[in-house]
């Protein structure tokens, strides 16, 4: 009797292992900046986040969805925030973050933004992930009606217009395309206007994005198609206090 | 006497119980065979809006990409046969095989092979594969090996299909026809166009029951020489594979075994990513399925003679409406 007692602790330690240390959305803390802050005041504080982990340098925001959360980028490793929470914690769920190759200063012609979405956007702990709700832009309705969305610096707030939601291959756009050279973004651009994907929303009008604009792309991908991103590209339409430039080099 | 009894009636329990776990184990694999064919390409997320009409992506359909592979240089245009250095061969027929597996019909949609669009080519170095814009049968001697060639074959296959998902490819070598054409018995044609200049039986008109050799020159055959061969090759190898599909389903009544025997036998001639358990479910349903004349579909287009050599450009709207009429449902709203 004793054994079995002790198997099921067993058991019983073992699911709490695997399921409080590499769960989803396990660990928040729930009264700290970064789990108590939300974009929809259109006030965000810079100073309390940075000090609960310096690697936020940015919040994203879009309306009507649950994406509210902060974006990071690891000094040393460009996927760390996959698998960790923003607050450095084991999380399967992981957090919103930019890859090494990008500024985090959003300077760069696109920069990337990756996140993990659920594999059912209905299960119990979708709202832990990052990008749960990445997915909607899929619907006509949805991307129809949505066209904004909100990244937030430390001085500074950003508008995006959200002009292209699409699958592609699930390959690093990072490491695809160039974006510090002219050719590389114009490919980029060129991939993207020639893609023939009955799936794909474009934005009636924005067919004349160039080198010279300043964009944003959110990826996600599905666990059961590993295969296979979805990805949400905008275009910067708004830059409140004046910041964001950089030298095209031809 | 009494043993006797006790005999049959032991005999009878045990084929019963093992025609039971027979039954079980064969809805198990078609299950997970389905399953499996079905997880391999992902279906595409959400409903799509086309000239204020929404449509989502069927979930029940299952896609193959057939390829006919040529390796034989006498039907090729002169530069075709320069560019085909992998000596991969060219897909000279292309087929997409669509199984609908609530209404159990098999749809089959025929492409030309001198289809312009984008085509990949393996350059060794990273970043996205380059393309050029070029007859879509050559893509298959793009690929590093067979293998690649078939994948990039399936990619600018489901490009031109603007996304659909295809769950799994069968690149057959033709030399392989007279095997699979016998296997089945044989296929009855009325011959549509003259090939007596490589088999005195094909003349066009005769009724024929194509055996060995004559299959082969039936599907292959194409005269270089004449504007548009290619389309007339193609209705001679959908009309061949009609005929085909009729046979093979008669065939695998009377041989259940049929699909491995053929699958074992053309294996060195085929390259594909149809495993055993996938085979399994396709042999065990594929008698069910409805295929007629009417299961035959082509995409319109135009065929012109470009600076040298023929192009076909599709009817983009045309295609778009093919895609949505089998692909697709409408839905009453987002």
């Amino acid at each position: 009797m004793e054994n079995v007692n002790h198997f099921y602790a067993r058991m019983l330690l073992l699911l709490f292992l695997i399921f409080g240390i590499t769960g989803c959305g396990q660990n928040s803390k729930k009264e700290t900046a970064i789990a108590t802050e939300s974009a929809a005041d259109s006030q965000i504080d810079f100073a309390a986040l940075k000090e609960e982990n310096p690697d936020i340098f940015a919040w994203l925001y879009i309306p009507d969805t649950q994406i509210d959360c902060p974006v990071l980028q690891d000094s040393q490793t460009d996927d760390f925030y996959s698998s960790h929470n923003a607050f450095r914690e084991d999380d399967s769920c992981g957090a919103a973050y930019i890859e090494l190759a990008n500024v985090a200063n959003m300077c760069d012609f696109n920069t990337v933004l990756h996140g993990n979405a659920p594999r059912k956007p209905d299960s119990r702990n979708a709202g832990s992930y990052p990008f749960s709700d990445l997915y909607r832009f899929s619907d006509p309705v949805f991307f129809d009606e949505h066209e904004n969305l909100f990244l937030y610096l430390d001085g500074n707030a950003l508008t995006y217009k959200v002009f292209a939601a699409y699958e592609r291959d699930n390959t690093s756009l990072i490491r695809d395309y160039d974006f510090t050279c002219t050719t590389g973004c114009l490919l980029f651009l060129n991939d993207l206007y020639s893609t023939r994907n009955l799936s794909m929303n474009l934005r009636d009008g924005w067919s004349f994005i160039t080198p010279y604009h300043f964009l944003i792309t959110l990826t996600a991908h599905k666990e059961e198609d590993p295969n296979r991103q979805f990805v949400v590209v905008a275009v910067l339409t708004r830059d409140e206090a004046g910041t964001i430039s950089r030298v095209v080099e031809e | 006497m009494r043993i006797n009894k006790k005999f049959f009636l032991i005999a009878a329990i045990s084929i019963f119980i093992l025609s039971v776990l027979l039954s079980g184990c064969l809805a198990i694999l078609r299950t997970f065979g389905k399953n499996h064919l079905q997880n391999k390409a992902g279906a595409p997320s959400g409903p799509i809006k086309y000239q204020d009409t929404f449509y989502e992506y069927n979930e029940n359909i299952i896609t193959f990409l057939i390829m006919g592979i040529d390796k034989g240089k006498e039907t090729f245009e002169p530069w075709e046969a320069e560019m085909d250095n992998s000596g991969n061969g060219q897909a000279d027929a292309l087929f997409l095989a669509v199984l609908n597996t609530e209404d159990y019909t098999i749809k089959v949609i025929g492409i030309n092979r001198n289809t312009m669009t984008d085509i990949y080519f393996c350059d060794n170095t990273d970043g996205p594969v380059p393309t050029f814009f070029s007859q879509i049968a050559l893509q298959h001697a793009y690929g590093k090996d067979g293998t690649v060639g078939c994948e990039y074959q399936l990619k600018t296959v489901q490009n031109l299909f603007y996304g659909i998902p295809i769950h799994g490819y069968a690149a057959i070598n033709v030399d392989a026809v007279p095997t699979i054409n016998d296997m089945v018995g044989g296929v009855d044609v009325d011959v549509l166009e003259d090939v007596t200049l490589y088999d005195a039986s094909l003349i066009e008109g005769n009724h024929v029951h194509l055996m060995g050799e004559s299959a082969y020159w039936y599907v292959k055959y194409r005269n270089i020489d004449q504007f548009a061969s290619v389309d007339m090759r193609a209705n001679r190898q959908s009309q061949y594979l009609n005929g085909f599909i009729d046979a093979a389903k008669q065939s695998v009544k009377e041989n259940p075994f049929l699909v491995f025997q053929l699958y074992k036998k053309i294996m060195p001639q085929m390259d594909t990513d149809i495993s055993t358990t996938e085979a399994v479910y396709l042999a065990s349903v594929l008698p069910q399925y409805h295929f007629d004349a009417d299961s035959f579909y082509s995409i319109p287009g135009k065929t012109i003679m470009g600076e040298k050599y023929e192009e076909f450009y599709p009817d983009e709207d045309a295609l778009l409406m093919l895609i949505l009429d089998i692909f697709y449902r409408e839905v009453s709203e987002s």
